[in-house]
């Protein structure tokens, strides 16, 4: 209230003062009385008022402005100290540094696990997946964001695994096809992988041809036992086709 | 008999003399005005009921401080003065002020315009 008492106080006194040099200065020119002068003066200057008005509302926002700096160098000044006695309190007696620090660390296990979800669910490693989101749901140390998010991949590969892409991935695996003795159905693994991933296969052969060269090759005698002449081998070959 | 033509200060020029005419030595709102007043040669007037808001703005942003002293007739007064922020707006808005004065200039000065260069 005083402040802005006295700040209508110097604005008063600064218009009068210059209506008052302007009378002066008016009577000297003209040489009109001091009345006629001062007539003119106020003439001049227009509502008196209206620039007082205008005058304190500019300093009411400065004042403003400056509180406002105020208020954030304090809330500036009390973070730093609490940072700083934060920093000061020894290993272990502090009741905050470790609660600070296991959040960081139960932060950073969140987001491995997540990205770890993610990148498998990126390369289209389902099984992989599923057995991993299993984890992450049973883990009750994870937060609740990060065990949905576990479940909504449990769901999704749930899903890839009842693809018939993947059925027919699956049955191809049960095969056991040496690759190496059958590069003609080269084109088979890379639409089943494709068609496994999600990646967008090529339009050339149609699920027919597959679902043909798939039951050919289980047709095939012996095929669960033993390698042979076709390239069916008992063994799985995870270096080729994995 | 006709009033004298006194032509309205452009938008914005205001500050720009304001801070020119205190830069020249710190003085009181009257003393500002007829300042301008003499350095324009009787052309240009600030009007007062301007004139005190715009100084006050520029005392909000720190362009200038303001001290109340004795003036020469003795009288106490509200000295403006201008800062080191205040010094450097005055040289910014100069070259800005150079810089339009120059386009307009061009304009004003163009007496035919080039073939084929519009439309």
């Amino acid at each position: 209230m005083i402040g802005r008492r006295n700040a209508r106080t110097e604005i008063d006194e600064e218009i009068m003062d210059h209506l008052a040099r302007e009378t002066e200065r008016i009577a000297a020119e003209v040489g009109s009385t001091p009345e006629e002068a001062r007539e003119s003066a106020l003439q001049r200057f227009g509502e008196v008022e209206h620039v007082r008005l205008e005058c304190l509302s500019i300093l009411r926002w400065r004042r403003w402005r400056r509180t406002q700096t105020k208020v954030a160098c304090l809330l500036l000044a009390a973070g730093a100290v609490v940072a700083m006695w934060i920093a000061a309190q020894p290993r272990g007696q502090s009741r905050i540094q470790p609660a600070v620090t296991s959040a960081v660390i139960r932060q950073s296990a969140d987001k491995r696990v997540e990205s770890h979800l993610y990148r498998l669910k990126r390369h289209g490693a389902w099984d992989e997946l599923f057995a991993a989101s299993d984890d992450a749901m049973a883990n009750r140390g994870l937060p609740a964001p990060t065990r949905a998010y576990a479940v909504m991949c449990q769901i999704e590969a749930r899903r890839a695994l009842l693809r018939p892409e993947q059925k027919m991935w699956t049955r191809f695996e049960s095969l056991h096809v040496d690759l190496s003795q059958r590069p003609d159905i080269e084109w088979l693994v890379r639409k089943l992988r494709a068609g496994r991933t999600g990646a967008t296969p090529t339009k050339r052969r149609s699920s027919v041809d597959i679902t043909t060269t798939l039951l050919s090759l289980a047709s095939v005698p012996g095929s669960r036992r033993g390698s042979d002449s076709t390239g069916v081998c008992r063994r799985r070959p995870r270096d080729s086709v994995g | 008999m006709k009033p004298p033509r006194t032509p309205d200060l452009l938008r914005g020029t205001l500050d720009m003399m304001l801070l020119k005419a205190i830069s020249l030595g710190p003085m009181h709102g009257h003393g500002v005005a007829s300042r301008i007043r003499v350095m324009s040669g009787d052309v240009l007037d600030a009007q007062e009921g301007s004139l005190y808001p715009a100084l006050h703005r520029l005392l909000t942003r720190g362009d200038l401080v303001a001290e109340w002293k004795q003036s020469d007739s003795n009288r106490r007064a509200r000295f403006y003065r201008l800062t080191a922020a205040g010094r450097r707006r005055l040289n910014r808005e100069q070259s800005m002020w150079a810089d339009m004065r120059n386009a307009i200039d061009c304009v004003m000065s163009t007496r035919r315009l080039p073939q084929g260069d519009i439309g």
